[in-house]
């Protein structure tokens, strides 16, 4: 009996301290193995092919109107990297591209396993149960400037500047796509495939914002030049974006 | 039986001495060197639910209780939460309609009681913020209010002689950030609790009501009659925090929870107010536009138009139902709600 004694009591130390050490001994880190490595989504923004110059006024959407942009920022959420077995690996990200700022223009991820990659999904905005609390940090704080204060919740995208009207005087643009309804799932394939093998990756995606501004139809920005998200008269315009949304990202390269 | 025994006690010591080592671990506000917050909760108000990435400590109140009350806040560093939302009044804004912001201009709405907000899940007039936290960045940033950019208020507070030590013992970081703004100033506003009216004390067996209170109560909750407990649910909270169209105008010059859904069933639809201390934060509704009790009741009472909105329950109710001595019954009843207490605690002035 003394020995199931002695075994309970040792038994119950055992308990008593594994329990406690798990807390306080930190998370092996994890090192960057052979097995995986980091890779770099950068994101490019363009207009037809030309890079994205803030303040200039030289680019025609589809509608034939000149423009400038003087902001263009917008929320890239929830990167997945689809495997050639159809295996996902989630990010879980949140990240503000802000276009004045080339360092914010990419997600990075530390560890992704090795594997060929032949597709990205990607949301534009913030999925529900985050975009209604301002209490957060990083990329989500409200100082960034894309938190609705009188209607808890983020604006997805932004697009503001300038364009020259019909008679040639240069109006104010903003577009800012926001609210659930506007929450956006692109998907782009990997015309070449994205292989992860120990050393670091840069996949490299190009966003065409012209692309946003011809389907389904071509908008004028003489007629259409200031949305807000914020009275159902914009719904019409939000899901037409959404949907141009979904080619205006195009796969460059894998570096 | 004996080694029987002896095991089960043995078992027992060590679940208790498993319990008592991992302690420590248990609360990371004390790991922190900091002292929980404990809520005093009257009888008769139900438990706050604190959020999980906000616990509530000692010096996480007493820091939000220093910025509700710092100007630094403000674009130009003179008015503080407080300036619009004075304690004498139950953290409303005087008996002036609409609070006058820093640039001089008055708002669109007038300045709402600070009263249980722990109880409510959607602030504002219209439920536009999603919950305490994200309410305090509105009143900052509006134009018509305190003025200011985050970025600003951010590079001041970081700025300051006492704040960053402050700020980091609460939330450790290196530097001050908007979060951190946030759940200092909802800590402080939680603790914010009215619950020893008269009528509190009448309930609790401590007081007992007039004559006139004990009419005006059974008025209150009466259907055919003040029918106000529909919405105003008598006891705790005194309001079930929905939102409805009462019948205020024809065509809402306000969309109130419509510019918040988008939904145009919504226009004019306002949150219901709490009615604890509400004989001190005249004038009422939204935009203030009743300046007493008397007004407010004859709304309900005979003034209410049929909106196509209008709820169901004011579209129901028979217009003048009440007769003066009636309302004036209720009146004397709503008087019992305030809390001298509250208003005069110590922890919350200034």
């Amino acid at each position: 009996m003394k020995r199931i004694q002695h075994i309970v009591l040792l038994l119950a130390a055992v308990i008593c301290f594994a329990s406690c050490e798990k807390k306080n001994t930190p998370e092996p880190s994890n090192t960057n193995t052979a097995n995986s490595a980091k890779v770099t989504i950068a994101f490019a923004n363009e207009v037809d092919g030309q890079p994205l110059e803030l303040g200039q006024m030289k680019y025609t959407n589809a509608a034939g109107n000149l423009y400038q942009v003087n902001l263009l920022k917008y929320y890239v959420s929830n990167v997945i990297l689809v495997k050639s077995d159809n295996t996902e690996v989630n990010l879980g990200n949140y990240d503000l591209i802000d276009a004045s700022d080339l360092s914010t223009c990419k997600v990075e991820a530390a560890d992704i396993p090795n594997g060929t990659y032949t597709g990205i999904k990607f949301n534009i905005g913030i999925p529900y149960d985050r975009n209604h609390n301002g209490a957060q940090d990083g990329d989500l704080d409200p100082a960034l400037g894309m938190i609705w204060d009188w209607n808890t919740g983020y604006v997805f995208f932004k697009h503001e500047g300038k364009y020259r009207n019909s008679s040639g005087v240069d109006k104010n643009l903003a577009f800012h796509y926001a609210t659930d309804r506007a929450f956006t799932a692109i998907e782009v394939p990997l015309t070449n495939p994205l292989v992860v093998n120990g050393t670091a990756r840069t996949l490299k995606l190009k966003f065409n914002l012209n692309n946003l501004y011809t389907t389904p139809t071509n908008v004028d920005f003489n007629v259409d030049n200031s949305r807000q998200s914020s009275t159902a008269a914009d719904f019409p315009w939000l899901d037409n974006l959404k949907e141009s949304f979904s080619d205006a990202f195009i796969f460059d390269k894998v570096e | 039986m004996k080694n029987s025994i002896t095991i089960v006690s043995m078992v027992l010591v060590c679940a208790i001495a498993f319990f008592a080592s991992c302690k420590k671990n248990v609360s990371p506000i004390e790991e922190k060197g900091l002292t929980p917050y404990v809520l005093n909760i009257p009888p008769g108000l139900p438990p706050m639910i604190i959020p999980a990435d906000n616990p509530m400590t000692e010096e996480g109140v007493a820091l939000g209780k220093m910025l509700f009350y710092d100007p630094i806040l403000s674009g130009d560093n003179t008015q503080s939460c407080g300036s619009c939302h004075k304690q004498q009044f139950a953290f409303s804004d005087s008996t002036i309609r609409f609070s006058i912001g820093i640039d001089k201009l008055p708002g669109t709405r007038n300045a709402m009681p600070l009263v249980n907000l722990g109880y409510q899940k959607q602030f504002f007039w219209d439920g536009g913020a999603a919950n305490l936290e994200s309410q305090v960045i509105g009143p900052i940033q509006n134009p018509l209010e305190m003025h200011e950019t985050l970025v600003n208020a951010l590079a001041e507070l970081n700025a300051h002689p006492q704040y960053p030590a402050l700020f980091k013992k609460v939330f450790g970081g290196d530097k001050i950030t908007t979060s951190m703004v946030m759940k200092a100033i909802a800590q402080f506003e939680r603790t914010m609790i009215s619950g020893n009216s008269k009528y509190d004390r009448v309930k609790r067996g401590l007081d007992v009501f007039s004559a006139q209170e004990q009419r005006g109560m059974q008025l209150f909750t009466k259907i055919d009659k003040g029918d106000c407990g529909h919405c105003h649910v008598i006891g705790s909270t005194f309001s079930d925090f929905e939102y409805r169209n009462t019948g205020l105008d024809s065509i809402p010059a306000d969309s109130g929870r419509g510019r918040i859904t988008l939904n145009p069933s919504d226009d004019g639809k306002f949150k219901t107010p709490s009615l604890r201390n509400i004989a001190l934060t005249a004038p009422y509704m939204h935009d203030g536009r009743f300046a007493t009790l008397e007004e407010c009741i004859e709304h309900y009472n005979t003034g209410f138009r049929y909106t196509a909105n209008l709820d169901p329950n004011l579209e129901n109710s028979k217009k003048g139902r009440l007769n003066p001595s009636e309302i004036q019954d209720i009146i004397a009843f709503l008087h019992t709600l305030t809390d001298t207490e509250f208003i005069n605690n110590p922890k919350f002035k200034k």
